[in-house]
């Protein structure tokens, strides 16, 4: 009797439903897309080290766990949603009529974010830091596509945490140990550090750099992925202007959604206004489309960290409780100013990818 | 998703995250039948899921040089399961009252591999909830997972000498227990 084979066989359970299956890998799928920034920027090796970026979320998720005195340390200004002025459907819907009024051609569809990581905790400071890494994207319909890169290093996370830095110095460098994650935390229990890398985190930027296509792709005529399929530029020409008929054709692009759908349809949605080169007409589309989307909500009027006034959406049903993501809208403009990820009990914004100029344009890249 | 990645012996972490459904793909089923085996199915459904996107968020940390990725995954499986604690010795506490008492006068009762098995059932389960957890890790990856005494040191973390010892103390607790039974 070998006991091992015993313990198998009282063991034994049926195969995964399909179903779960199909649950587990959209899971899977938006916590990838989630990391927008880190998804994006993939088959780029000389971003490679940018990679930290998601290591830092890890860290920060971690550390909510444990009483940290020292935060939040964000000015409410920039971190906490007032109370809800507009319905989501209020928003979007506003979003959608002022979108129209954007222009409609160029030589470029140009996307300029500033991503920032999620905040860091000094170890022993008690101020928080965070890296930012700026990137242009150029796309043209000509399929003369680019992509600018900038890391612009680690800094304090907000004036507070600049203050704090000040007072510690101003150091240029930090050394960060990323020990979190369920991997980590059981390294911690058998007192077997050396699975936590030790990371240096400088204040120091990067060089810009250029690449040729749109983020992470390099095959011709692929400009970016709608739903779980890449999409070419002509295949975005011909997504309808019509909220209805793009959610049909959204939902073509993602076989076994099953009961998530509502979910990755609002996932597609939001990803197209913010990364594909769409004409005014379907943006208008997109958002109409997210307004008509049960679970979408309003996560109430935020200034993002460069002081504008917008108001967030957010999906009611997705992920975590405790940490969530939110879209933020200008309705006068009809254009996002960025994605959020916040803690959900305070508002307190942990990271963000912020949109500094999006849409159709004549201007040229500044290639380096 | 890129085909290449299957086509390996051996995964290791894809440079490119959209190819990183492909490990979900690749070890979806091995990692259920080891999460669902020592929680339940209803348990296993939420949690697999986890393990995946654990893995994801944690892929910096993992090194090849450590241990390989099945391991890796592995071993957060277990991290994951050990947050459930109760849930698993209920599990366990469900097996041992569930099996009955074999029908020696049917036909299969008198097939003697399945009246070994059946009656067997109880006090395997009982034997296992009695293990210490770091015992059922080690015991449960050999028996479920079938990884080699290596990939459990790597998964958990631990000498491989100390697999080699745990290992035999949990097998020979469970052997009594068998035993006692047979007897």
């Amino acid at each position: 009797m070998n006991e091992l084979q015993s313990l198998k066989e009282l063991l034994a359970k049926p195969r995964a439903a399909q179903e779960v299956r199909d649950d587990g890998r959209h899971r899977l799928q938006r916590t990838i897309h989630g990391h927008g920034p880190v998804t994006r920027r993939r088959r780029t090796p000389w971003l490679a080290g940018a990679l930290g970026l998601t290591a830092a979320v890890t860290i920060v998720i971690a550390n909510l766990g444990t009483p940290a005195p020292h935060e939040p340390n964000s000015p409410p200004t920039t971190s906490t949603p007032r109370q809800v002025v507009l319905s989501a459907d209020a928003v979007l819907l506003a979003a959608a009529s002022s979108a129209r009024n954007q222009p409609a051609n160029g030589a470029y569809y140009r996307i300029a974010t500033t991503m920032s990581s999620n905040k860091v905790r000094v170890p022993g400071k008690g101020y928080w830091i965070q890296r930012s890494v700026a990137k242009e994207v150029w796309i043209s319909p000509a399929d003369e596509s680019w992509v600018i890169f900038q890391d612009l290093g680690w800094a304090p996370a907000t004036d507070t945490d600049r203050a704090a830095w000040k007072a510690d110095g101003s150091p240029a460098s930090w050394r960060l140990k990323l020990r979190s994650g369920a991997f980590c935390r059981k390294a911690e229990n058998n007192g077997a550090e050396n699975l936590c890398k030790e990371q240096v985190a400088t204040t120091t930027a990067g060089p810009r750099k250029a690449e040729r296509g749109t983020p992470g792709i390099r095959r011709p005529g692929i400009v970016g992925s709608l739903g779980n399929y890449e999409i070419t530029m002509d295949q975005v020409r011909r997504l309808p202007a019509d909220p209805k008929k793009l959610r049909a054709q959204i939902k073509r692009r993602l076989p076994g959604a099953g009961k998530m759908l509502d979910t990755i349809t609002y996932e597609a949605g939001t990803g197209l206004i913010l990364e594909l080169p769409v004409s005014p007409a379907v943006m208008a589309a997109a958002y109409e489309m997210l307004a008509a989307t049960p679970g979408v909500r309003s996560a109430g009027e935020v200034t993002d960290s460069l002081g504008r006034k917008g108001h967030a959406v957010t999906m009611g049903a997705d992920g975590s409780k405790s940490i969530r993501n939110r879209t933020i809208i200008d309705p006068s403009t009809g254009l996002p100013l960025g994605t959020q990820t916040y803690r959900a009990k305070d508002g307190v914004v942990l990271g963000s990818e912020t949109v500094t100029k999006i849409g159709w344009t004549n201007e040229q890249p500044d290639l380096p | 998703m890129s085909t290449d990645l299957e086509d390996t012996g051996e995964l290791t972490l894809p440079e490119d995250l959209e190819a990183f459904p492909a490990v979900y793909d690749r070890y979806f089923d091995q990692i259920y039948a080891y999460v669902a085996g020592r929680l339940d199915s209803q348990a296993a459904d939420d949690l697999v899921a986890e393990v995946f996107t654990e893995a994801f968020r944690c892929r910096e940390r993992f090194d090849p040089e450590r241990g390989n990725l099945r391991s890796w995954l592995f071993g957060i499986a277990t991290n994951l399961v050990a947050r459930h604690r109760r849930a698993e010795a209920r599990h366990y506490r469900a097996l041992a009252r569930a099996a009955p008492e074999p029908d020696t006068d049917s036909h299969e009762g008198r097939v003697v591999a399945s009246v070994s098995a059946q009656r067997l059932q109880p006090a395997l389960a009982k034997a296992l909830a009695g293990l210490t957890a770091k015992e059922r890790d080690v015991v449960l990856l050999a028996a479920l997972a079938e990884l080699s005494h290596e990939e459990i040191a790597a998964a958990l973390d631990i000498p491989y000498g100390t697999v080699g010892s745990r290992l035999s103390r949990a097998r020979g607790k469970l052997r009594t227990a068998l035993e006692g039974t047979e007897r």
